[in-house]
């Protein structure tokens, strides 16, 4: 078996068995890995609607072929379970060692079902899975865990003390990298299980190892070479955003009732790097490395990221960098997401200035922020509210029109008003408000390309495209940032030149012709690995037919089996929504376009996925997919 | 006076983030940044995304936009990845 090891263990916490779960051959081709092969693991599993917070529920951690192989940018692996925020499928990807060691210790992936009587945490290596106490690990924070577990040859994933206390949106670390979105540290938290340390020595072959390995290196020139991936974020990291953002009316800012900041420029990515930059750092096997090294407390620790920025910068109205970097570090010491710790924060703010939760936090005052993630950590005094999430917050406090979450997922720092196709992205996204799952098409919509975010026209069939392509370079194993070296960089440089503006211009009339590609996919049954390569190298190291068209169905598998796995989860179309504030308040009061216009993309939407008007897969498109066999019933 | 912005991968280049010049058009204002920056071409000044008091400047036109005493004009590199 090429590209795999082969071996995905099912641990049951309850009962102390560990056995293997059969995983065919037929579906490795069809699901691939990743999020994708946990969403069928999750299916499987559960036969109707199953609560976070239960010993039915089930984490699954997956890796993907390209995990650990040569290829840039693919240390890459997932962790899907119910989540305690949305109650529906959630995926978190991390870019941590943790994947690689895991391949090394034998196996692809694993699945943990039940919930431990006492504090635990997993063994895995060449020669067993071990179950061991965890009361020692208790209480401590992760990079004490990691250090705690052992030596730096080992893969290590664990929960901080929000996660053992299932704050809602709780993450789990891998070295300095998180699995931060829709709480599934929480889920390990319930289960009592501090962590997994895996180890071991196993290699994985891999069908052509000649072509992969000058794939490998013609890929990483490419990245190296494009402006965005072998440049900007080289030197910026993804904080260079926050400056664009700002003048393009995208940066969330005072809980989402803006675009832009005035003090934008005290938290931007120059001053990252002028003012506090050390060094920059990547995941293994990144060329980009857009990660930074700055100081907090007096340690050299990960620096934020764009989404940190401005989550707990200008949403707050918090214009002290040093204060963001102390949040940040404190964040994925107790293991929280820093995206929805700061949207509740904003939330909260803003419930206090409208009077409808006296709560003493105000926009502007960062001096009680870093007791405040200790509080909600602990789950004390007004952190315990907090920890539940904007979603629960807004149902004991209201404010539902300025709760800035999508089906409970706080949003990412795009504010989508300026952004049409951004703004349907999260009203559809399978994770809720996630920007990438959302199909991130903001960066068609002036970062990176520059189409008018204000028109909705062909909106639908990118986003769906995106969502799709996303999903398939999750399921791959790579960084998502490896996408932006797709876009011409001809286009990107130039986006004075007056063919690139006729381009942009028109790219939204062939939207038509993407919805017609998307749904018929053996039109791309090629490879073309100069523009995508991800396919190919999946090829390589498989031996699968993998072409740009399968490689896209697969997206396109994995997003209706997440739908699926949702609606049996109680989702409804209703929920393909965006809060009031974004659909019915103008951004800016000037421009009658500067609001989502959410109906009229969402019906183009669901028609070009093959969705009926209640949002279920048709049973035509679930044929189609060769997912005959995952149907939602509505009865 | 005009405020000169600049942001992103022309900033970092020219290790400058802010220059206040005199008066005059777009085209005048850049002929200016380019005299005072050595570092920074004629060539990036043609690539960079322009503001004007936060409002967007495109096209051939862009360089004939006037800037008053106090206008702030920002010169952005492209940018993605978040």
């Amino acid at each position: 078996m090429f590209g795999y090891a082969g071996k995905i263990a099912s641990i049951n916490l309850s009962s102390g068995i560990v056995e293997d779960y059969p995983v065919s051959d037929q579906d490795r081709e069809l699901f691939l890995g990743g999020k994708t092969l946990a969403a069928k693991i999750i299916y499987d599993s559960f036969k109707s609607k199953v609560e976070a917070f239960s010993e039915e529920n089930i984490l699954v951690i997956t890796t993907s072929p390209l995990t650990s192989s040569a290829s840039p940018c693919s240390s890459r692996f997932n962790v899907s379970t119910i989540s305690p925020l949305t109650g529906l499928l959630i995926s978190s990807n991390c870019g941590g060692s943790f994947g690689l060691h895991l391949r090394h210790a034998g196996y692809d992936g694993l699945i943990i079902r039940g919930k431990s009587k006492g504090k635990v945490y997993i063994e895995v290596t060449n020669e067993a899975i071990t179950i061991k106490n965890a009361d020692h690990l208790w209480g401590k924070n992760t990079s004490e865990v990691q250090n705690l577990l052992g030596e730096k040859n080992k893969g290590k994933f664990v929960i901080g003390i929000a996660g053992e206390n299932m704050v809602r949106y709780a993450a789990v670390i891998s070295g300095e990298r998180a699995a931060g979105r829709g709480g599934v540290g929480a889920v390990f938290g319930f289960k009592n299980l501090k962590g997994i340390v895996a180890s071991g020595k196993e290699s994985i072959e891999t069908s052509d190892q000649e072509k992969f390995k000058r794939n490998n290196l013609n890929w990483i020139k490419a990245l190296k070479a494009h402006i965005l991936t072998g440049e900007q974020l080289p030197k910026l990291g993804s904080a260079g955003l926050v400056s664009m953002m700002n003048y393009r009316n995208l940066l969330a800012t005072k809980n989402y009732s803006r675009g832009h900041y005035d003090d934008f420029e005290t938290i931007n990515g120059e001053t990252l790097r002028q003012e506090h930059l050390i060094k920059n750092k990547g995941c293994v096997t990144c060329p980009i490395q857009c990660g930074r090294v700055v100081k907090a407390f007096g340690k050299e620790v990960k620096g934020p990221e764009l989404e940190t920025l401005g989550l707990l910068g200008s949403n707050l109205l918090n214009k002290d960098m040093q204060s963001i970097l102390n949040l940040n570090h404190l964040c994925d010491e107790y293991g929280l997401d820093t995206i929805s710790f700061g949207s509740c924060v904003g939330f909260a703010m803003e419930l206090n200035e409208k009077g409808l939760w006296k709560n003493d936090l105000s926009f502007g005052d960062s001096n009680c922020l870093e007791e405040l993630v200790k509080k909600v950590a602990t789950r004390q005094g007004i952190g315990d509210q907090l920890a539940e999430g904007t979603k629960r917050i807004s149902d004991k406090y209201g404010g539902s029109d300025f709760a800035m979450h999508v089906k409970g997922l706080e949003l990412a720092a795009y504010e989508p008003r300026s952004a049409q196709g951004m703004g349907l992205g999260y009203a559809t996204s399978n994770r809720g408000g996630c920007h990438l799952n959302g199909g991130y098409l903001v960066v068609l919509e002036g970062l990176g390309l520059n189409v008018s975010g204000k028109i909705t026209r062909g909106k639908a069939a990118y986003t769906i495209f995106f969502q799709d392509l996303m999903e398939a370079v999750s399921v791959g194993g790579t960084c998502l940032f490896t996408t932006y070296a797709l876009l011409p960089t001809g286009m990107v440089k130039n986006p004075n030149h007056g063919l690139v503006r006729f381009i942009n211009k028109a790219i939204p009339a062939f939207g038509p012709l993407v919805g017609f590609l998307h749904n018929h996919t053996w039109v791309m049954s090629f490879n073309m690995k100069g523009i995508l390569p991800h396919p190919y190298a999946i090829k390589l190291v498989t031996g699968f037919k993998t072409t740009i068209g399968s490689f896209i169905k697969i997206g396109e598998r994995g997003y209706n089996l997440e739908r699926i796995i949702n609606l049996r989860q109680g989702l409804k179309a209703r929920d393909d929504t965006l809060p009031k504030r974004l659909t019915s308040e103008l951004q800016r009061a000037d421009e009658v376009d500067s609001k989502v216009k959410l109906p009229e993309m969402l019906k183009d939407y669901y028609k070009i996925r093959g969705w009926d008007e209640q949002g279920v897969p048709t049973k035509r498109r679930l044929e189609k997919l060769g997912l005959k066999d995952y149907r939602y019933d509505y009865s | 006076m005009i405020t000169v912005k600049f942001f992103g991968l022309i900033s970092v280049d020219s290790n400058i983030r802010q220059l206040l010049v005199k008066e005059g058009t777009v085209r005048q204002v850049l002929n200016e940044v380019i005299e005072s920056c050595p570092d920074i071409s004629e060539q990036q000044l043609t690539q960079v995304i322009m503001f004007v008091n936060k409002q967007h400047i495109s096209g051939n036109k862009r360089f004939s936009v006037l800037l008053r005493d106090g206008d702030e004009l920002a010169l952005l590199s492209p940018a993605s990845g978040g």
